[in-house]
């Protein structure tokens, strides 16, 4: 075969693309000729990558060209899930899926239409754009298990989330339930690079990950108990007098009471909630205090939690402000949105959706923060500082689990529509039984998709997404960052591929919002995004060849120009915007739905912690099982298991066991190792068989490995502040899987 | 999935057949030169030259490029391509000998033509025996493989085999002597065949031995393996019983019964032998190995049909 | 002439498999080829004092090749820059150099029957590009160079550095080095 260099030659365009597989949109210089793609590579000039590409990324062309990709837009015949689909051309697809939206609106209010995503994939504003115009506040994201409720308090306390971390300077980062060394590939160069000058890194955690193994403290605590130990650390640094006195008397609010607050959750009492040792806690505690300017990285493990979500969220929060480490040189940078470029949030079209539509957001009565009553009091106080809100599509959303009910239960009131657009909600979403039971009955399912994957299969119409390589990319931090880089398409999408972009506007477009789409394409809605930077560029494309990315001057300690964007200005360690919606103005212990402690009954029948769906290299939730070169290297679903435990259960190495919650059981194959607590058992996430029939009942075996089946979306197991339901911290029990059954895979 | 053996079957039966083949042709050789009775162990000399010629064919038939076999006879300064010359030679020198001995044979007369023959072949029939356990040695990454011990066991044991198929044929076409000729010449078939079977047994013990007790983790456990462990079987029941001791004692005791048993034996126990040690290839495991490749899927795993 | 060598840095490595991806796609290997898999060793000890290092694994490309002197058909060679390779034209698939490398980097095509294995990515490195393993590599792990050059990475790294080879008892003296910090945590 000529030789990838050979390739380059022939190519007539290198496109500077980037990969679309997970957050860091690692830059991938594709080249290019008579609208294919010969050979991709890293983009060694790419600010972040810096060249290097994760095995997703190196599957850049596999997944272009794959036999199972959908390329044409699909009908279904036949009964929901049969598996017969007939091909029908996009005009018809976006004139029925238009024609039978604007019935239902009519029929129901246009409340009764939902959207979901996933994680940020895809151009989140033009559905969120789509849906106000359209009149809809459901649309949702798995957001609540994914930063947005991070990003809502922190915001809350002190005017925006601090997630850009000043790792250059700083002398210590703590890991919060983070995986860099699965998911993060630059940042875990980054810190690698900085260890070797003296870089400090605790890691928190409940198995010993990757990332834990190259830390200098490893915190093995109980899954879900997070909140315990931030609420412990808050206790070691104010009574042992570790805070940073000016930063506190400058900048913040309500000291003393959070002191006073706080002086109930020692280390001993935090030990046997977290099953650490209080002298390891307290370590912990001094050890970030004690090396300034640190920095605390966000992981979604708290996010997970469910009923102690947000408290936890909250003392974590409270640690960046108590140590000073806010927005100064080495800490968590309060950067604050863009003034520059035209955000997410400003493509949004928000002030068109009514304030009547906008009460009718479900969820909304119940989960304040990340919805209208939460956002719009926060995205109104940052506005006024920072002069821009952030992204609505994403902080301010439908509770999911609480949409699927409605599209069972129609209580708050029938929801018959969904469109699901970048996400597998089947393997994604809490409760897969409640997902699927709901994604049965909902009248219309239109889902945009690579894959036929298990949603698709249930859907009445599946268009086909367009690939990374195929679309031009923006990558902002979910719209909240004051940073932009900008891809550009490697080639046109092949076949009928579409970007959502495309989508969106293709809708709104026969449902009277031609106004609100002036931009034909991608290319230029994003210049129009661009523009104001003041790049002398004629065309998007032509800033991402000359520019690429823009980076504004670091300015620290901008709270001095701008304020802090909370109602007093200052950092609010006692938040009284938290409390105008109800909750608690200091963080406050909140135990996980299942524990040992309070229900001593349920733990003698599930008497094993299970955390569910830790991210694993080559995967990324529920994509590329079908990626032959990635499948090769795991190809079948492993659950971490402690080998005293295993000996007692009768589980050898790599036999299939049931995990098992109260919610139901799933089965994956035991690896027995010492990386986990005795009574923890670690599932991995997003297990799904593609290669098994894409029809009823199989439905690609989406219920048999997914750790979603364990989970738990009642409303008493999901976080009061945002909703985010319980993936972590559940009890389980595991058993062996019984030897005839195992015969016969 | 557990590492392949990269060599099987193929390569086991021309190991033994490679050796059988030598040592008949030594034997042969041996009987001519040093006793003066060839003709018993003629037609031996051609089934000799069949033996290593199947064996060269499993070893051609085992290569990944089997028409492009003719490339081992290079000026390599591999063991394996002055083994592919030896065989080559001993398959011709095997057949030129035995075109002696038939009645209508033309040279048949040639008889210091012949004897210089006999010595090539002994000669040639040594180093076939001995150099496949020096290529099995040579390969440092095979621990068990690795010892001066093996092509000393190689060479006896094909020595033996080679005795004992001859024993079984001698006398026949075209030999024109009698049964009754044949006493002496089965006589001292029987105690050299003992005596190698016993000198046999003692390199056996010693191989094992000295593997079971050695420092490596490999070697000790195919040791145990082959003693005590899942090749327990073959080694005492196949190797040693069948092998070595019960030929040895049917030997010793000179029934004719067993006289003709006992090498039927020696025969099978040159094959287990061949096969264990062929089986035996495990190389020392680098860290994490065995776990990574466990996990690997097998080449029916659903997954590896679909999308095709 | 150069004499090339890798050093494997395990206190980065993170065992991600992107090296083995990269190398399989580029290459155009077979699906159940793998040239570098990436070994996880651990966690050793007992929760929660455990360690765990991960071990990417290719052709060592050693000094004293056995993989060489061992093939009949001279399929298999070193050049001088010590770069070991496989003729796909002359190779026989006779399987001898599989049975003589102790570090399983060898493999028979299914299909062509005979054996190919890493070569260091020869074309590419001898143009000054990097390996596939070593572009890929986010971490920065996997260092490559000529230690004949005494200002190259590799060269001051195996000099200055505590380096260790695998199964150096061979005797083959393997050219790819690894950096394991002192008590194994990676």
């Amino acid at each position: 075969m000529s030789s990838k260099e050979d390739l380059k030659r022939e190519a007539s365009a290198v496109r500077k693309s980037c990969c679309f597989f997970c957050h860091q949109n690692c830059g991938v210089l594709a080249y290019v000729k008579d609208g294919g793609v010969l050979a991709i590579e890293g983009d060694p000039e790419h600010p972040v990558s810096r060249g290097g590409l994760c095995a997703r990324g190196n599957i850049a062309l596999q997944h272009l060209n794959h036999p199972a990709r959908i390329n044409v837009p699909l009908k279904r015949v036949g009964g929901r899930g049969s598996g017969r689909w007939e091909r029908v051309s996009w005009d018809e697809a976006l004139d029925e899926i238009a024609a039978r939206l604007t019935s239902l609106k009519e029929g129901y209010g246009a409340e009764t239409v939902a959207t979901a995503g996933g994680t940020q994939r895809a151009n989140d504003w033009a559905r969120r754009r789509f849906m106000n115009l359209f009149g809809s506040p459901n649309g949702f994201h798995n957001a609540h298990l994914c930063w947005i409720p991070t990003f809502m308090v922190e915001t809350a306390v002190y005017g925006w989330c601090p997630f850009e971390i000043d790792l250059a300077n700083s002398r210590l980062i703590v890991l919060w339930g983070h995986n860099p060394g699965t998911s993060g590939m630059p940042e875990m160069r980054g810190i690698a690079d900085l260890k070797q000058n003296g870089l400090k890194v605790i890691v928190i955690d409940p198995r010993y990950t990757e990332t834990a193994s190259k830390a200098d403290l490893w915190l093995p605590l109980r899954p879900g108990s997070d909140v315990a130990l931030a609420l412990a650390w808050l206790n070691v640094i104010i009574w042992e007098g570790l805070y940073d006195q000016t930063f506190i008397e400058n900048c913040c609010t309500g000291f003393e009471e959070l002191a006073e607050h706080v002086r109930q959750y020692t280390p001993e009492w935090a030990a046997p909630l977290t099953w650490l040792d209080p002298e390891l806690i307290r370590k912990g505690a001094r050890m970030y205090a004690g090396n300034r300017p640190g920095n605390i990285q966000w992981g979604v493990s708290i996010d997970q939690s469910g009923r102690s979500a947000g408290a936890g969220i909250h003392a974590r929060a409270l640690l960046r402000a108590v140590t000073g480490n806010l927005d100064a040189p080495g800490s968590d940078l309060l950067s604050g949105p863009s003034p520059d470029f035209i955000t997410d949030e400003e493509m949004e079209a928000n002030e068109w959706l009514p304030e009547e539509q906008k009460a009718k957001q479900i969820g909304s009565d119940r989960y304040k923060l990340t919805t209208w009553p939460g956002y719009g009091r926060i995205a109104a106080i940052t506005k006024e500082v920072w002069g821009k809100a952030p992204t609505a599509e994403w902080m301010c959303e439908a509770h999911p689990p609480s949409v699927f009910k409605a599209m069972l239960t129609e209580k708050p009131y029938p929801v018959k529509a969904l469109i699901v657009l970048a996400t597998n909600p089947i393997n994604s979403y809490g409760r897969t039984d409640l997902v699927l039971e709901a994604l049965r009955k909902v009248g219309f399912l239109v889902t945009m998709e690579y894959w036929m994957t298990p949603t698709a299969m249930l859907s009445d119409y599946v268009l086909p997404a367009a690939s990374p390589l195929e679309r031009p990319t923006i990558t902002t931090t979910y719209g909240c960052s004051d940073t932009l880089i900008a891809s550009e398409r490697a080639i046109q999408p092949m076949f009928e591929r579409r970007t959502d972009y495309e989508f969106w506007r293709g809708l709104g477009l026969r449902m009277g919002q031609e106004e609100m789409w002036p931009w034909e394409n991608l290319e230029e809605a994003f210049y129009y995004r661009i523009y104001p930077l003041g790049y002398d560029v004629s065309s998007y494309d032509e800033f991402v060849e000359r520019h690429r990315f823009h980076f504004p001057e670091r300015e620290y300690y901008k709270y001095g120009r701008v304020g802090f964007a909370t109602p007093s200005r200052r950092v609010e360690l006692v938040s009284s915007t938290l409390q105008e919606l109800g909750y608690p103005a200091m963080p406050t212990y909140a135990a996980p739905v299942e524990n040992e402690i309070d229900d001593p009954d349920l733990a003698r029948k599930f008497p094993l912690v299970l955390t569910s769906g830790s991210g694993f290299m080559p995967f990324h939730h529920s994509e590329h099982f079908q990626i032959k070169e990635l499948r090769y290297l795991k190809h079948e679903p492993y659950a971490d298991i402690n080998p005293e435990t295993a000996k007692d259960l009768g589980i050898s190495m790599g036999d299939w066991v049931w995990i098992e919650t109260r919610r139901g059981r799933i089965r994956q194959k035991a690896n027995l190792t010492q990386a986990v607590h005795p009574r923890v058992v670690v599932t991995q996430r997003g297990w799904w068989y593609p290669e098994r029939e894409a029809a009823e009942p199989e439905l690609g075996g989406c219920t048999e490995s997914n750790a979603n089946v364990l989970t738990d979306v009642s409303d008493e197991a999901c976080d009061p502040l945002g909703g985010s339901w319980a993936n972590r911290g559940l009890l389980c029990r595991v058993y062996r899987v019984d030897k005839s059954e195992a015969d016969g895979r | 999935m557990k590492e392949e053996h990269n060599w099987g079957w193929p390569i086991a039966s021309y190991l033994f057949l490679g050796g059988l083949g030598g040592g008949m042709i030594v034997v042969a050789g041996f009987a001519d030169l040093a006793f003066g009775r060839g003709e018993p162990f003629s037609l031996g000399s051609l089934l000799a030259g069949i033996a290593v010629a199947i064996g060269s064919a499993l070893l051609i038939f085992e290569l990944g490029r089997p028409f492009r076999f003719w490339r081992v006879l290079s000026r390599e300064k591999a063991i394996m391509t002055a083994g592919a010359w030896l065989l080559s030679f001993t398959i011709f020198t095997s057949f030129a000998y035995f075109s002696f001995w038939p009645d209508f044979s033309p040279w048949r007369q040639l008889v210091g033509l012949r004897h210089f023959a006999s010595g090539i072949n002994i000669v040639l029939g040594l180093g076939v025996c001995i150099y496949t356990g020096i290529l099995l040695g040579s390969l440092r990454a095979r621990a068990f493989w690795n010892t001066p011990i093996l092509p000393v066991l190689f060479l006896v044991s094909g020595i033996s085999t080679g005795v004992a198929a001859q024993s079984l044929l001698a006398g026949s076409w075209p030999c024109h002597g009698t049964a009754g000729d044949l006493g002496a010449v089965h006589a001292a078939l029987r105690s050299c065949d003992l005596a190698l079977v016993v000198f046999e047994l003692i390199i056996v013990f010693v191989y094992v031995g000295m593997m079971r007790f050695s420092a490596g983790p490999v070697t000790a456990r195919i040791a145990a393996q082959w003693l005590t462990g899942p090749k327990k079987w073959p080694f005492w029941g196949g190797l040693v019983g069948l092998g070595l001791a019960l030929p040895g004692t049917l030997y010793g005791l000179s029934s004719a019964a067993g006289g003709e048993t006992a090498p039927i034996l020696v025969l099978i126990g040159g094959v287990v032998l061949r096969f264990l040690v062929v089986y035996s290839d495990e190389r020392v495991r680098l860290p994490g190995e065995s776990e990574y490749y466990a996990r690997l899927p097998g080449p029916d795993a659903p997954f590896l049909k679909a999308w095709e | 002439m150069a004499r090339f060598a890798m050093i494997m840095d395990t206190r980065r490595c993170i065992g991600c498999h992107s090296c083995t991806v990269a190398c399989k796609v580029n290459n155009g290997l077979p699906l159940d080829m793998i040239y570098n898999p990436v070994f996880t060793s651990g966690p050793t000890g007992v929760f929660p004092h455990v360690s765990m290092t991960f071990y990417p694994l290719l052709c060592m490309h050693c000094k004293n090749p056995p993989c060489v002197g061992c093939c009949p058909s001279g399929a298999s060679r070193q050049e001088a820059d010590g770069i070991v390779w496989v003729d796909q034209n002359t190779c026989i698939g006779c399987k001898a150099c599989i049975q003589a490398c102790p570090y399983r980097a060898r493999h028979q095509n299914a299909e062509t029957g005979t054996v190919q294995k890493c070569d260091f990515c020869k074309e590419r490195v001898r143009e000054g590009l990097e390996a596939f393993c070593v572009e890929t590599c986010h971490q920065r792990a996997r260092i490559f160079g000529d230690l004949d050059d005494p200002g190259s990475a590799v060269s001051q790294m195996v000099n200055g550095m505590n380096t260790l080879q695998l199964l150096p008892e061979i005797g083959t003296d393997p050219q790819v080095y690894y950096i394991v910090s002192p008590g194994g945590q990676g």
